[in-house]
Order: structure tokens, then C-alpha cells, then sequence
């Protein structure tokens, strides 16, 4: 049987005393495309944030190639990527900085051709302020290409994106998949395409259903 | 794969910088008044002179630093000029001229002030200057031949046309230089400098970007304070200048803290900086720092200078003291503007101890503390030196409003409804 790339047994999200995501298991391996579904207010975003490590999450284990790696350690920093619907950007750092930066001999792509592939080369050296959502959208899912992980996390990418884009956005990860995984909570898996290899539903009470 | 181009065109223009500093500063000194030269050996020490060293070096090396770092930043301006949009000829000029302006500034000023020192006219060195740079460099030599060649021509006037000679030389020279390095790379120099970029570490990448974009943001406010500075010093009143730098220091330091708040309370921020390690934390603290540490180091060194020429005879500890508040000052103001970010993001004012999920338990009572200690210190030891009746009523104050303060946020920080946050 195939290692878990990344494996969460016991999940546990919440705000205060009480628990979004209470009690999910998630086993994703490599070159999957996991689809989180369901409602609004079923936690979606809520477990990407903690599995990011933006919000805090109790579990039973938490493994990321069979070796534990809470969000906090250096292991979890170095494999995990997190496109959120927030803000992400440095004040006073153009796109192009942040890309520079983000540039690694394991990235994906160049910063140019990253930029090129989302059609925003032309706003590389504009502020990330000073940008349009749909724009911004654009360039931070480009960042994907540039930014080195092996687990990705993508909160609902069809928000501000046309369908071209999302069609990119389904053939990038069809193409640079390989020993990588990603987890997209979404509306619309039918958008990603023939990515998309498992659907995970989260009812109103936080519990996961594997489809 | 492309191969590394020999960086002709960096040693020429780190040449023509230094040969211009050397001159101007060299000839300045060499032209100094022969009774301001006795005045000096007549009061200085050994301890002085040796203290002043490394206060003139820490001028020449900002001088030098800001000097490299005018090219690369006028053709990177240029370059997206070029590119991203029709561009007049004159435009592009202007913009030829703009970093030809730029570095005679940085060789003229200290000229400027030395020649202001031995009372010559500016505007008479200006006219000289200009005329000099309009004739041809073989008749400027040969007319400084013609002059030495003259006997009863008194040796200091020799001295102070060498000065001019060398200086429109090498402003000449400088000139030309700057302006071939910018014609031959105006095309590629983006991509020259992010191929460069991109074989460095990460860390120093994220630490020199920072650098440079709050050089970016604050070099016309320090140009102009710079002027500013200098006009107070020639005006007179040393301590105008000391409180028109320090002020503008703090205002800077403040503006260039926004990156570090950032950084400091998103952990968004940082999860996509997160591979950088832990160490990407000190680039960004120390990259938004650095540009107003420079700037308030150029300063204490100029004010520095400027006290050994004025009080040779002065206590030595007052010449280090403005270092030591120069290199510490920024990085305290940033560091601080950053706690305070944090405390408020995190609603956890006035807890000694803030708990995050990324940086674990961090001890923000200590460390206002000590900001605090280190900034009634330089308050009180600076007005010390103005007017040491006001210290020990200023340090009172101090200490009381630091106590106020605290308990304050502690009453508030345990009727807080927000203790869980974060």
C-alpha cells in the first residue's frame, strides 16, 4: 500500500470552545488532487487554515511522509504552501519581489514564466495593493509555480477567476503533480477537471465524507 | 545556460567612484586653510585624531554605498521607462543627466563644505567647476602645468587649483562613466541584476529587497534632510541639526517599520516567506532598519567630525555617544513599532508575556522594557550633553510616564475579553 504523503488522523478546528472541524481523518498521497466540498459555514476553509497552520488545530496524529511534522516545525514550514482568500503580501515589496524571494533551484518555474503562465507579467512590478482581486487572485496562484511545495493548499480558486484561468489552474496541476499533493476546498470541483482524483464533503456538523 | 558576463562595467564605475571620492576629499583636505591645519594639530590629541578615523570612514563608506547604489536604481527606472512605454528622447536624457547630477552631488558636497570652511565663494567654485568641465581635459592640464611652472605663484593657491583641477576631472570622468554603463546596459540591466539577485541566498535576497524599496521610499525626504542638516551645521547651530536628524531618523524609522509590523502579526505573511527559516525573520527586521541606521550613522559621523573640529578639547565618551546611538536607534524604533503591532493584533496589550502560534511564548514585557530603558536612556544622555540641568528632571518624567503606562495596560490586559486570541 502507498505511503500517505500527508496524514491527519483526529482533526480538531475550531474558534474558542467550539469545534468547526471536530474529529476528521485525512490521508492524501502523492499526486493527489483532494477536492474539499460542502456549504457554506461546513468548515472548509477552516480545515485548509489549520492544516496550514494559520489557526490552531488539535489531532492524533499529524504525519507528512510518515514523519510527524506539526505546523509549527520546520518540516511542515519547508513542504507545505497555503493559496489563501487572504492577504499574503509584504507592504513596501513589489510582485516581482515576492517572487524573487519566493525563487528556489526546486521552484516550479521562473518568476517570469510563472507570472506569463497567469497572465500577469505586465503588473510584476506594480504593489500588491494596488491591484484588482481578480488580478491579485492571479498573481497568487501563480505564486504556486514559483513558491517550492509538495503539499499545496488552495482556498476555493474559482472566487475572481474567469474560466480560463481555472482551466490553467487545472492544467498546471496536472502537469507539475508528481510526487506532490494538493487539498482545494472549493464550490466547483467539476472546474478543476480531471485533476481533481478525491472529494472530500463536509456536512454542517464538520464531519468528512469521502466520495 | 547563460554564461556570467566579466562585470566590466561594475569595476570601471566602482573605479571612477572611488578615484572621484579620493580626489575631492583628498585635494579638499590637502586645500585645507594652513591656519584651521594649526588650529587642529595646535588642540587634537593622538585619542581624538583616533576616534575621528573611523567617524570620517564611516562617512566615505555611506558616501561609497549610496554612490554604488544610485546606478543600479537610475537604469533600473530607466529600464522600465524604455520598455514598458514610449519614452522621448529627451526623457531619456534627462534621465542620463538625473545620475550624472546625482553622483557630482554626492563628489561636490563635501568639496562644497570644505570650501565653505576656508572661505571661498560657492558660487565662484561653481563657476569654476563648470568652465573647467567645458574645456578640454589636455588644456585644464596644461594649464595647472603653466601654473606650477610660475614662481611667485604662493603654494597654497596651487593647492586649491589642484583641487578644482582634480575635482573637474574626475567629475568628468565620472560623468562619462556613469553615462556609458548606462547606455551599454539600459536594455538588460533588470535582468543582469536579477540573474545576480537570484544566485544569492534567500535570505539576503528578502534583506537587500527590503533595503532597497525603503531607499526607494525615503531617499528625496533624506536628501532634503541632508540639506537641511547641513544648512543648520553651517548656520551654526549643531544642536538644530542633531535634533532635525534624530526627529527625522525616528520619522523614517517609523515609515520603513511596515514590512517588520507586517511580517511580525501575519502569520500569512510568513507562511510564504516560511522556507526562508527562521533566521528571514532578522532580513526583514534588519533589511527595514538598515537604510535610516545608515542615514543616522552618516549623520553622528558628520556631527561627530564636526565637534572634533569645533571642541578639540572635548570629553571622548561625547564622541562615541553618537555612534552608539546611531547604530542603535533605528533598529530600536523598528523592533519596537513591531511589538506594538503585535500586542494590538493580537488584543494582548499589556500581558508581559504574548503566546503565538508560530514564534511560541514571547517576552514583550521584557522587551518593552528594555525599549523603553534604551529609549529614556538616549533621551536623557542626549539632553545631558545639550543641557545636563534638564536630565535628572527628564529621567523623573520618564521613569513616572513609563510606570503610568504600564499599569494602564495591565488593568486593561485583566478586564480584556480577548485572552485567547492567537
Amino acid at each position: 500500500m502507498t505511503r500517505p504523503l500527508l496524514s491527519v488522523l483526529g482533526a480538531r478546528i475550531g474558534y474558542g470552545k467550539e469545534f468547526v472541524i471536530d474529529g476528521l481523518d485525512l490521508g492524501v498521497t502523492a499526486g493527489e488532487v483532494v477536492a474539499v466540498t460542502g456549504p457554506n459555514g461546513s468548515g472548509k476553509s477552516t480545515l485548509l487554515r489549520g492544516l496550514a497552520g494559520f489557526q490552531p488545530m488539535r489531532c492524533t496524529r499529524f504525519e507528512i511522509d510518515g514523519v510527524p511534522a506539526a505546523p509549527e516545525t520546520a518540516m511542515h514550514h519547508e513542504a507545505t504552501y497555503a493559496v489563501m482568500d487572504e492577504w499574503m503580501w509584504l507592504r513596501g515589496m513589489t510582485v516581482r519581489d515576492h517572487f524573487e524571494v519566493f525563487h528556489e533551484p526546486e521552484s516550479l518555474a521562473m518568476p517570469e514564466a510563472a507570472l506569463t503562465e497567469f497572465g500577469v507579467l505586465d503588473l510584476a512590478d506594480r504593489m500588491p495593493h494596488s491591484l484588482s482581486s481578480g488580478q491579485l487572485r492571479r498573481v497568487s496562484l501563480a505564486s504556486i509555480l514559483v513558491r517550492p511545495w509538495r503539499i499545496l493548499f488552495i482556498d476555493e480558486p474559482e472566487q475572481r477567476l474567469d474560466e480560463e484561468y481555472q482551466g490553467i489552474l487545472g492544467g498546471v496541476l496536472d502537469r507539475h503533480l508528481g510526487g506532490r499533493a494538493a487539498i482545494i476546498a472549493t464550490h466547483a470541483a467539476p472546474l478543476l477537471g480531471s485533476a481533481v482524483t478525491q472529494i472530500v464533503h463536509l456536512d454542517s456538523t464538520g464531519a468528512g465524507h469521502g466520495a | 545556460m547563460r554564461a556570467r558576463e566579466f562585470p566590466w562595467s561594475d569595476i570601471w564605475y566602482w573605479l571612477i567612484c572611488i578615484l572621484t571620492l579620493v580626489s575631492v576629499w583628498g585635494g579638499a583636505a590637502n586645500a585645507l586653510n594652513p591656519a584651521i591645519i594649526a588650529f587642529l594639530d595646535g588642540h587634537a590629541t593622538a585619542d581624538t585624531r583616533l576616534l575621528a578615523a573611523p567617524l570620517v570612514l564611516g562617512v566615505w563608506l555611506v558616501l561609497l554605498a549610496v554612490a554604488r547604489f544610485s546606478g543600479p536604481l537610475r537604469a533600473s527606472h530607466a529600464e522600465i521607462a524604455w520598455n514598458t512605454r514610449e519614452t522621448p528622447s529627451s526623457r531619456q536624457l534627462l534621465q542620463i543627466l538625473g545620475i550624472n547630477g546625482l553622483i557630482a552631488a554626492l563628489a561636490g558636497i563635501p568639496l562644497l563644505i570644505f570650501a565653505a570652511n576656508v572661505g571661498w565663494p560657492a558660487g565662484d567654485i561653481a563657476i569654476m567647476a563648470a568652465a573647467l568641465m567645458a574645456a578640454a581635459p589636455g588644456s585644464v592640464t596644461a594649464a595647472a602645468l603653466w601654473q606650477r611652472q610660475g614662481s611667485s605663484v604662493p603654494r597654497w593657491r596651487l593647492m586649491r587649483a589642484d583641487v578644482n583641477v582634480n575635482g573637474a576631472l574626475m567629475t568628468l570622468m565620472t560623468l562619462d562613466g556613469s553615462a556609458l554603463r548606462l547606455a551599454s546596459s539600459h536594455h538588460d540591466s533588470g535582468r543582469r541584476r536579477r540573474v545576480r539577485l537570484r544566485s544569492s541566498s534567500p535570505r539576503l535576497r528578502l534583506f537587500s529587497i527590503t533595503a532597497r524599496r525603503t531607499l526607494e521610499r525615503n531617499w528625496t525626504s533624506m536628501l532634503l534632510t541632508a540639506a537641511a542638516v547641513c544648512g543648520a551645521l553651517a548656520w551654526g547651530s549643531p544642536r538644530l541639526a542633531l535634533g532635525l536628524g534624530l526627529a527625522f531618523t525616528v520619522a523614517m524609522a517609523v515609515a520603513a517599520s511596515g514590512p517588520w509590523c507586517d511580517w511580525v502579526c501575519e502569520p500569512r505573511v510568513r507562511h510564504g516567506f516560511a522556507r526562508l527559516g527562521p533566521r528571514a525573520h532578522a532580513a526583514v527586521l534588519c533589511g527595514s532598519a538598515l537604510v535610516p541606521t545608515a542615514f543616522l550613522m552618516c549623520l553622528m559621523a558628520t556631527l561627530g567630525a564636526w565637534f572634533l573640529i569645533i571642541h578639540p578639547g572635548a570629553v571622548q565618551w561625547q564622541l562615541l555617544w553618537w555612534p552608539v546611538v546611531g547604530a542603535g536607534l533605528p533598529l530600536q524604533v523598528v523592533a519596537a513599532r513591531g511589538v506594538a503591532a503585535l500586542r494590538s493584533a493580537t488584543g494582548q496589550e499589556g500581558e508581559d508575556v504574548l503566546t503565538t502560534l508560530e514564534f511560541g511564548p514571547i517576552p514583550v514585557g521584557v522587551i518593552r522594557r528594555l525599549t523603553a530603558g534604551w529609549w529614556g536612556a538616549a533621551v536623557v544622555v542626549t539632553t545631558a550633553f545639550i543641557s545636563p540641568a534638564l536630565a535628572a528632571p527628564l529621567l523623573a518624567i520618564i521613569a513616572a510616564t513609563t510606570r503610568t503606562r504600564h499599569t494602564a495596560l495591565a488593568g486593561q490586559a485583566r478586564d480584556s475579553p480577548h485572552r485567547d486570541h492567537q
